[in-house]
Parts: structure tokens; C-alpha cells; sequence
């Protein structure tokens, strides 16, 4: 019989790899450090779990086959998908330690959001994350009176123009909105579809609220030319307005009380 | 009742509201400050200084909308009296009103929505909270309706929440229609369904807002609207769009009218800057002054005018832009242009019409003082100068090479002057506030240009011109009839010259005439001066006449003209529907196609003005075919984007305009078969040339004649030749344009070299010596009388 924490130890020994690539993303700065703030909440997870706990019989198997696959598939795989499998992994024991369903998202979220995968996201979501933005912003512009003409992705009208570039696109205001929901879900003890629709719905509120961001900055730059702290208040305020809202509902969907009580 | 097992997938998802606490009913201080207190102060600071107006948009676009905010707040207060003091009297009302209250404030925090970033902000200096004040209010309303509903139980059911919002959404969308539904229709009338379209049109004509459909015209801000919400559903709207929709519905261009006053926004942004077209009105720029001088010869039969214009503009403008369009005299030309830079006049640049355009474009980039002449239709230029603001007025010139239109046996020449047929600056009155025309012969005809006679047969006309005296002016000049002829050397070469014969002689009358009558509304007031006119066509000619409405109308197919039939087809033009903007371009297209197979055919175009760039345009170069000419009849001056375009490419000519449209008309459907007065220039070797008899005048001949063969050989798709001749004698034509910029290198860099002073006509104004020297002996004359 395997405990938790042997699995936990048997899984990072076996993803050693994934740990210097990981290390290397983060300390050489080609990503982002806020995905460290989730390995922190995933560790702290893993604190407080019973860690002495068996892992079934399938679990183990599943994580066994994982690993195998990506073994096999090794210089084949890109070292993302191999840390991903690697932190799902680890997440599905946190899981299991916190008396949770080994396959319930929110900890296997919280591993993915963990992994330093930003600039990839950048380059696979911030095009239709852009386009969703500047698609909500023009009718929120034309509802307060601006003739706004939607050019790809930018938005103009008289003589002013505001173009939704990638730094623009709310890729990791995604990502940390997706930290929050995760962690709202983890608190509230949400279920499983629950969490899925706090991760839709904090995806919606990004949206909305770089969208928000957006008409602000359009209403702003007519006025004069906005200074990066402003920007950055701005965007501050639209998430803060994200993550009232992603907070209030999560908070409001009906809390389920735990087998294993923690967390 | 079963508990569904934790983190089953199988457990249901809920949102459950807030539980309301049971609580004593409250004092409410807080709904009283947050509920009632917030809205109503909000409204006095926005009512007051306009802030959210100045800064982003208008909350408060019509007093309706000032009413329904100080409701929300007033039914707060309903519900706070209700609440502190339950009582059966106001349980219906204050549940009522709460509920059309939420409604409202439901709306307006949707408005506010875009801004919310900017009220988080702002609230580090308190002011964020008048932006927030709808949420809030919202909130405090359903707060109250959470807490009135705790008195259900003594008072009764309350009214229906829905009721309640029903009414609220209704009473707020309404006061929204006017503006919301103009641009829901400005999208739809977008629409790739032509009966879509068409329904959209009608129902702008019916009820759009003016104000509305202009601020989409100059681009940037307009009234806010929840149902604007949804109008970007139905595509985007650009300035572009907007003025053709625009036309569509009112007839008129977008520009007759200032952009709609709108606060806080960056008026003085010019969306058209450098661009082809006249564009929207700039609020405070202006033409300050404009002066005409110049020379006639009566014998030749020509003049030549020099038009001063001084654009002026208020502290609102940074660095403007004038553009215009001038209506030349019929048959003249452009033949010098000028700008005072540093106090200094600077003569032009003259090349293709493409590259003086890209030397233009390219230094309004870079903020410095170019202005650029092109043409734009027979007997019409577009005019651009840039930058005017309140420290730097602008100054330019344009040198008008014209010939006169003679009349009475040859008697008289007639001289209109220029004008201004679409401009984005104000024209202040007179427009023109000196005038100063001499010839040797004698001059008059305008009663507000006081003629005289000085010394040695010198003639002098001066005084002012309104804008309304303009488009009718008409100076006669009194000439020799005997005077037939006329020559001057062909440029430097002494041994060629340009002669002009004048003749009249009768012409062959064309083979067909179709006539194109526009059916907007700009032609609804000539409809029976038009109708007066056509009875003056000639019988037995063939003709045929359609009419562009909503699609192409055969009002008369291809027949010999009968007297019947001249009065059927006048009678139809009297009672043609004249409604909105109607695109003639169709219209156009399928009278080349009437064409007569042999011999000349002549297209009369009768229209109102067409301010707008229809899609289809291109298919209008199957007017530029052999034995083709179109005859521009525009009902009144204005601009005309279609000839913008195939003027280049078709046989375009302009009416012969001297006074009112049917006068003209009838005159020239008389020329078509009777005698006329022919103008013909030609070149020869001087050698082989009698000047006996014959007068020789300056080299405005020459122009002339050069303006002309230009035109046929740009006619006749020759456009290098052309542009070569055109811009060796410096003339503003199909194919050339003229370009003064402020520094050499800027000529340099553009691949343009610029007019000496001397290859150029002008009105030299006396040197300041010479005057001064002449006061001086006039004094010293005086003083010399006195002491005889």
C-alpha cells in the first residue's frame, strides 16, 4: 500500500525534469512569476491534507500509465505538456489528501495555472481573447454616444484610437482572475461543476472586464494622453471589478459540505 | 428531502440571493444618504458643471432623462418613508415606483459600465462616487424592495416586481427612441438586403435625429443611448457610411451644416485632413478675406483674375486645414498659385495630379505649410491649405485664366466670377470684400461693382460681392464685334502663335439626347423651371429620358420628339417624386447604354448635389465612350463627387451657366440646332499667319489654348502627353496639379521644381516707391496751386 506522500515524492523524483525546465522558465525570465504564487497555494494544500492516506489502487495506476506515456514520449512531448502531466498529477493527490474526488479540477487547475505557460498563452489565447474585448468594448462605446469603428483589433472614432495590442489582450489578468476562482472554489468547497462554472464564469468576467478596461482608456485617451499609472490604475480597477463580481458569485453558490472536512 | 452526496457530479448548482436578515425595520440612514441623497447630488453637480458631459459622454442628453434620475431618488425616498413608517396609503406607489425605479437604475449602471475603471479610480478623490451613484442607487433600491417586502404580511401582496420594471424599461427606452433608433436604422440602412435598406431610409426620413445622424458624419461623439447598445450589431458606422446615409435620407450634403455641438470632445479633430474630399465643417476657421483683381481684354475675349484669399481661425483650431471646392468661370483655367510664407510670396510646383498630391500629403505629416490645387471636374478645382490657427494665418492665391462668354452679336463677353460651391470654413459676408477688375473696355453689369472710366480709356470696376449676389454675377464687358481674331506667341517661341478665330455658324444638332433627371430632394425646387425648359428641346431629335429614383425609371424611351411628347415628358419631370438622396450613378450607367449607334450623343444630366462616393462609380466608365459627351446640369453649385471621377475618363462638359437655370437650358438646347457663337484656337507659324486685323492680346491665349488640348488628349486617354504639356505651361487640368510648399528641400525631396516668379501671369501691384513718389508730386502739385 502507497501513502500520498510517497506518491507525491515518487511523482516529483519522477518529473525532475519538468522541474529544471520549470526553474529555468522562471529564473531566466521568460515567463511570468505570479505562477509561483500557485505552486505556493498547491503546496499549502498539500500541508494540510492527510498525507498518510492510501491512494487507490486506480489512481496510482492512472498516475503509473501517465508517467510511463511521458517517459516514452520524451523528447517528443513539449516540456509543457510533461509538466502539466506532472502537476496534474501532483494535484490529484493534494486532491485525494484533502478527501476530495482525485479527479475534482480545482487542484489539477491550480497545478496547470502553476506551470510558467503565460507567453504560450499569450500566443494561443490573446488573439481571440483581443477580439472577444474589442467586440464587447465597441457596443459599450456606442451605448455612451461614440461613433466607434471596429478596425481588426483596434477601436476608433474621431481623432481618437485605441488599439488592443498583446500586452493588451488580459492573458494574465486570465490567469490570476483563474487563481481567484480556483481559490474561491477550494474555499467554498465547491463541486466539481461548480468550479467548471466559476472557471467559465471568471473567463466571462475577463472579458467583461478588459472590455471595461478598453472604453475607459478609449473615454480617457479623448480627454488627454494617459500616463502608464493611470493605465495601470485602470486596469487595476477593471479587475478589481472582475474579481468583486467572480467573488460575490462564488461566494453565493451553495457551499457543499466535505467528507474529509479540510480544507 | 435528499442531499445530493459532496462532489457528486450529479449535485445540483444554485445560486441562492443573499438571505435577508430579519431585522427590525431599519432608520435608514444609509438608504436615505446613498438611495436619495447620492442620486440628487449627482444630478445638481452633473446639471451644474457638466462634468461627466465635459470629461466622457451626456448622461443627461434630454430633461427627460434629468426626470427619470430625480425619480429614482424620489422613490428611494417613498420607500424610506414607507419603510420608517409602514402605512396601506403609500404600500401600492412606493412598491410600484420601486419597481420602475430599479428599472431605471438597472439601465443607467449599464451606461456607466464602460466608465467603471475610471469611477474605481477617481474614487481615491471622492468625485468616483457620482459615476458609481447609479450601482449605488441600484443596490439601495433593491435593498429597500428586500425590506418592504417584510411588510407584505400586514399590508398585503405589494406590486408585481415586473410590473413595475416593465414600466421603467418602457419610460426610459422611449425617452432613448429619438437617438437610439436613428442609429439602429443608420446600420440597418447598411444592410446587404436592398429591401432592408430601403425600409431603414424610410424610416430615417420619417424620424431620424438630424444631430444624431451628423455626429456620426464627423466621427467621434454623439448622444448616449442604451439602444446604441445594439446597433454595432448591424455593422460599423464610419464617417464614411454615415454621410451616405446621410444623403440618403435628407438630400443634402452631411457639411451644409456645423458639426452637432457636443461636450468635451476634440472638436478640432479633422478626420478628412488631407484627404480628397471638402469633409466636415472645422468650428472656427474661417475666411477672413477675399480679394479678386484682374484684367480683361474684351477685343480677345478673355481675363485673367487673381483671387486673394486670408483663412483666419479662433484659439479652438490647432493647426487647421481649408478645403474647398471653387466653380471656376465656364471654360477657364487654373494657371497660378501662390501662398505667403514669412511674408514672402511663393509661386508652385506643377506636376501630375499623383505626385503633387503625395508632395502634399507628405508635408501636412510633418505639420509644415503646403497648399495643393487639383482639378475636379470641368470648371472646378478642389483647393487644400494647411496649417491655419489663431498665430498663423493662411494666405493664398489662385490665378484664374478665363474666357468670356460672348453674347449680343458679339457685342458683349460675359465674365461669371469664381465661387465657393463647398468649403469646411466659414464664409464671412460679402464674400467678397474687393473687387477690382480693369480692361480697356468698358465694364458693368453688377449693380454692387461701381463702374468708372479713368484716364486714356482705362475702365475700373470695384466695390464688394455677397455670397448671394455671387452665383449670379455676371460682368458684361463691352467689346469691338468686329474683332474676330486674335494672337499671341506660343510661349517663348516667337515664331509659332496661338491664334483665336470667333465665329458663328450653326452646328449639326446630336443624333440622340437622353436626358438623366436625379430624384433627390435637392432637385424637388427646379422641378418646373426644369419642366419649362425641356419645352424649349428640339423637335424630331431623337431623345429618351429616365429618372433615377430608388431604381432606374424609363420616363421616355428613345423617340423622335414630338410636341406630345416634349409635354408628356414635362409634365413628368414636374411631378417626379424628389425624395432623400437617390444615387444616379445606375441612372448614368444605363443612359450610355442608350446611346445612339451612330452619330453624337449627348447625356443631359440634371441633379441636385451629389456629395456622396457611391460604390458603383467605376461602371461609369462606359459613358467614356466615342461620339459620347455628358453635359453636367447641376441645379444650383454644390459639389459633385461622381464627376470627381470620370471627368478624367469621360467627355464631360459643363452647362454654359450666365443666369437662371431654364435661361441657360433653353440657350443651349437652341445651340444644338441653330447658330452659335464658336471659339477656335490653334497654333501656326507666324510666318503663315494674317494678323491683319486681328488682335494681338497677353498669353492667356495661350493657356487657353493649351487648357483645351489638354483636355483632348487626356480625353482621348493620351494622359503622359497630356501631363507633360500641362505642366509645362503650369495649368491646373485633368492631369495636373499645382503644389506650393514652404521650403526647397521640401520641392527636392518631392521631385518637383518650383514656378519662377516671371513664367507665371500676375497683377503686379504698383511698387510702394512708385506710389509714394507719385503721392509726393501730387502734394507738392496742390501745394502749388494753393500758392498760385
Amino acid at each position: 500500500m502507497i501513502r500520498i506522500w510517497q506518491a507525491m515524492l515518487l511523482q516529483a523524483v519522477a518529473s525532475w525534469n519538468v522541474w529544471s525546465w520549470y526553474i529555468s522558465r522562471i529564473s531566466n525570465g521568460s515567463d511570468e512569476t505570479w505562477h509561483l504564487a500557485a505552486v505556493v497555494a498547491l503546496a499549502a494544500l498539500g500541508l494540510r491534507g492527510e498525507v498518510r492516506r492510501a491512494v487507490p489502487a486506480t489512481q496510482l495506476c492512472a498516475l503509473a500509465a501517465a508517467n510511463v506515456l511521458v517517459a516514452l514520449l520524451q523528447g517528443v512531448l513539449p516540456p509543457s505538456v510533461c509538466g502539466l502531466v506532472c502537476v496534474v498529477g501532483l494535484a490529484s493527490l493534494v486532491s485525494r489528501s484533502l478527501g476530495m474526488p482525485w479527479w475534482h479540477p480545482a487542484p489539477a487547475l491550480l497545478g496547470a495555472l502553476a506551470l510558467p505557460v503565460s507567453a504560450s498563452m499569450h500566443f494561443f489565447v490573446g488573439h481571440p481573447l483581443k477580439l472577444a474585448t474589442v467586440h464587447l468594448a465597441q457596443p459599450m462605446l456606442a451605448m455612451t454616444g461614440a461613433s466607434v469603428v471596429l478596425e481588426g483589433a483596434a477601436l476608433s472614432s474621431g481623432g481618437t484610437a485605441v488599439l488592443v495590442d498583446a500586452p493588451c489582450a488580459g492573458v494574465d489578468t486570465l490567469g490570476v482572475t483563474l487563481l481567484l476562482a480556483v481559490g474561491t472554489s477550494l474555499l467554498r468547497r465547491h463541486t466539481a461543476r461548480q468550479t467548471w462554472m466559476m472557471v467559465l464564469l471568471s473567463v466571462g468576467c475577463v472579458v467583461f472586464a478588459n472590455a471595461m478596461r478598453v472604453s475607459s482608456l478609449f473615454w480617457m485617451e479623448t480627454i488627454t494622453s494617459v500616463p502608464p499609472t493611470l493605465h495601470e490604475l485602470l486596469g487595476l480597477a477593471a479587475f478589481l471589478a472582475a474579481a468583486v463580481a467572480l467573488v460575490f458569485t462564488g461566494t453565493r453558490l451553495h457551499a457543499t459540505p466535505r467528507a474529509g472536512g479540510a480544507p | 428531502m435528499t442531499t445530493p452526496p459532496p462532489h457528486s457530479p450529479a449535485a445540483s448548482v444554485s445560486i441562492q440571493p443573499a438571505p435577508v436578515p430579519a431585522r427590525p425595520v431599519p432608520t435608514g440612514a444609509w438608504l436615505l444618504v446613498l438611495g436619495v441623497l447620492l442620486p440628487l447630488s449627482t444630478l445638481a453637480v452633473e446639471g451644474t458643471t457638466h462634468m461627466c458631459a465635459e470629461m466622457l459622454f451626456d448622461p443627461l442628453p434630454t430633461p427627460v432623462h434629468a426626470v427619470l434620475v430625480a425619480f429614482v431618488a424620489l422613490s428611494n425616498l417613498l420607500a424610506l418613508l414607507q419603510l420608517r413608517n409602514p402605512t396601506p396609503r403609500r404600500w401600492t406607489w412606493s412598491t410600484f415606483f420601486n419597481g420602475v425605479s430599479i428599472a431605471v437604475a438597472a439601465i443607467y449602471s449599464v451606461m456607466f459600465l464602460p466608465i467603471m475603471p475610471i469611477a474605481l479610480v477617481a474614487l481615491l478623490f471622492i468625485v468616483g462616487i457620482l459615476p458609481l451613484s447609479p450601482l449605488v442607487t441600484l443596490i439601495c433600491a433593491l435593498v429597500a424592495r428586500g425590506r418592504l417586502y417584510q411588510q407584505e404580511a400586514a399590508l398585503g401582496p405589494p406590486v408585481a416586481l415586473w410590473k413595475g420594471l416593465v414600466v421603467g424599461i418602457i419610460i426610459t427606452v422611449a425617452a432613448d427612441a429619438p437617438v437610439g433608433l436613428t442609429r439602429l436604422a443608420m446600420a440597418r440602412a447598411l444592410d446587404g438586403d436592398p429591401e432592408v435598406r430601403a425600409q431603414s431610409l424610410r424610416l430615417l426620413r420619417f424620424m431620424g435625429d438630424d444631430e444624431t445622424m451628423r455626429a456620426a458624419c464627423y466621427g467621434g461623439k454623439g448622444k448616449a443611448s442604451l439602444l446604441g447598445l445594439f446597433s454595432v450589431a448591424f455593422g460599423n458606422v464610419g464617417p464614411e457610411q454615415a454621410r451616405r446615409t446621410y444623403f440618403q435620407v435628407t438630400g443634402r450634403p452631411f457639411n451644409r451644416n456645423f458639426r452637432p455641438e457636443v461636450r468635451g470632445w476634440d472638436e478640432d479633430f479633422d478626420v478628412d485632413l488631407a484627404g480628397d474630399s471638402v469633409g466636415g465643417v472645422v468650428n472656427g476657421l474661417f475666411l477672413a478675406a477675399s480679394k479678386v483683381q484682374g484684367s480683361v481684354d474684351g477685343d480677345a475675349a478673355l481675363a485673367y483674375l487673381e483671387w486673394t484669399l486670408r483663412f483666419e481661425a479662433d484659439a479652438t483650431v490647432r493647426q487647421g486645414e481649408a478645403r474647398m471646392q471653387v466653380q471656376l468661370p465656364p471654360g477657364a483655367v487654373v494657371s497660378r498659385v501662390t501662398l505667403m510664407v514669412n511674408g514672402k510670396e511663393e509661386e508652385a510646383a506643377y506636376s501630375t495630379t499623383s505626385r503633387v498630391k503625395a508632395a502634399y500629403q507628405g508635408v501636412v505629416q510633418q505639420r509644415r505649410d503646403p497648399v495643393l490645387v487639383t482639378w475636379r471636374g470641368p470648371d472646378r478645382v478642389a483647393v487644400q491649405a494647411f496649417p491655419i490657427d489663431a498665430q498663423h494665418p493662411l494666405t493664398l492665391k489662385l490665378g484664374i485664366t478665363a474666357p468670356l462668354q460672348l453674347t449680343n452679336g458679339l457685342e458683349e463677353g460675359l465674365l461669371r466670377f469664381p465661387l465657393l460651391i463647398d468649403q469646411n470654413f466659414a464664409v464671412a459676408d460679402p464674400m467678397m470684400d474687393a473687387v477690382v477688375l480693369e480692361s480697356r473696355d468698358p465694364l458693368g453689369g453688377v449693380d454692387s461693382l461701381k463702374a468708372l472710366e479713368r484716364s486714356e480709356g482705362l475702365h475700373r470696376v470695384t466695390g464688394t460681392l455677397a455670397t448671394a449676389q455671387l452665383s449670379n454675377a455676371l460682368l458684361h464687358v463691352k467689346r469691338d464685334s468686329s474683332h474676330t481674331r486674335a494672337f499671341t506667341a506660343f510661349g517663348s517661341d516667337d515664331k509659332t502663335l496661338v491664334t483665336q478665330v470667333i465665329s458663328t455658324r450653326p452646328a449639326p444638332p446630336p443624333a440622340r439626347v437622353v436626358l438623366v433627371v436625379d430624384g433627390s430632394r435637392g432637385l424637388a425646387p427646379h422641378r418646373a423651371e426644369l419642366a419649362e425648359a425641356l419645352l424649349q428641346l428640339p423637335l424630331d431629335v431623337e431623345t429618351a429620358a429616365i429618372a433615377a429614383q430608388d431604381d432606374v425609371v424609363t420616363i421616355l424611351p428613345p423617340a423622335p420628339l414630338t410636341a406630345e411628347l416634349r409635354k408628356a415628358l414635362a409634365s413628368t419631370v414636374r411631378d417626379l417624386e424628389a425624395v432623400g438622396g437617390r444615387d444616379n450613378v445606375p441612372a448614368l450607367a444605363a443612359a450610355a447604354q442608350l446611346a445612339a449607334p451612330k452619330g453624337e450623343t449627348v447625356v443631359v444630366w440634371l441633379h441636385g448635389p451629389q456629395p456622396v462616393q457611391w460604390d458603383a462609380i467605376p461602371t461609369l466608365e462606359v459613358l467614356a465612350r466615342p461620339g459620347l459627351t455628358l453635359l453636367d446640369v447641376p441645379v444650383r453649385p454644390a459639389s459633385n463627387a461622381v464627376l470627381d471621377r470620370i471627368g478624367t475618363v469621360a467627355r464631360v462638359r459643363a452647362l454654359n451657366v450666365r443666369g437662371k437655370l431654364r435661361e441657360d437650358l433653353a440657350r443651349t438646347f437652341k445651340e444644338w440646332v441653330g447658330p452659335h457663337v464658336v471659339v477656335e484656337r490653334s497654333t501656326a507659324l507666324r510666318a503663315g499667319v494674317d494678323t491683319t486685323n486681328a488682335v494681338e492680346t497677353s498669353s492667356h491665349l495661350t493657356r487657353l489654348y493649351v487648357a483645351q488640348q489638354v483636355q483632348l488628349l487626356a480625353e482621348s486617354g493620351d494622359h503622359d502627353h497630356a501631363a507633360t504639356l500641362a505642366v509645362q505651361h503650369k495649368l491646373i487640368t485633368p492631369v495636373s496639379g499645382a503644389v506650393v510648399l514652404e521650403r526647397k528641400e521640401q520641392y527636392d525631396a518631392a521631385g518637383l521644381t518650383q514656378a519662377e516668379p516671371g513664367s507665371v501671369p500676375t497683377v503686379p501691384e504698383p511698387t510702394t516707391w512708385a506710389m509714394v513718389l507719385l503721392a509726393l508730386w501730387m502734394l507738392h502739385m496742390a501745394r502749388a496751386r494753393r500758392v498760385q
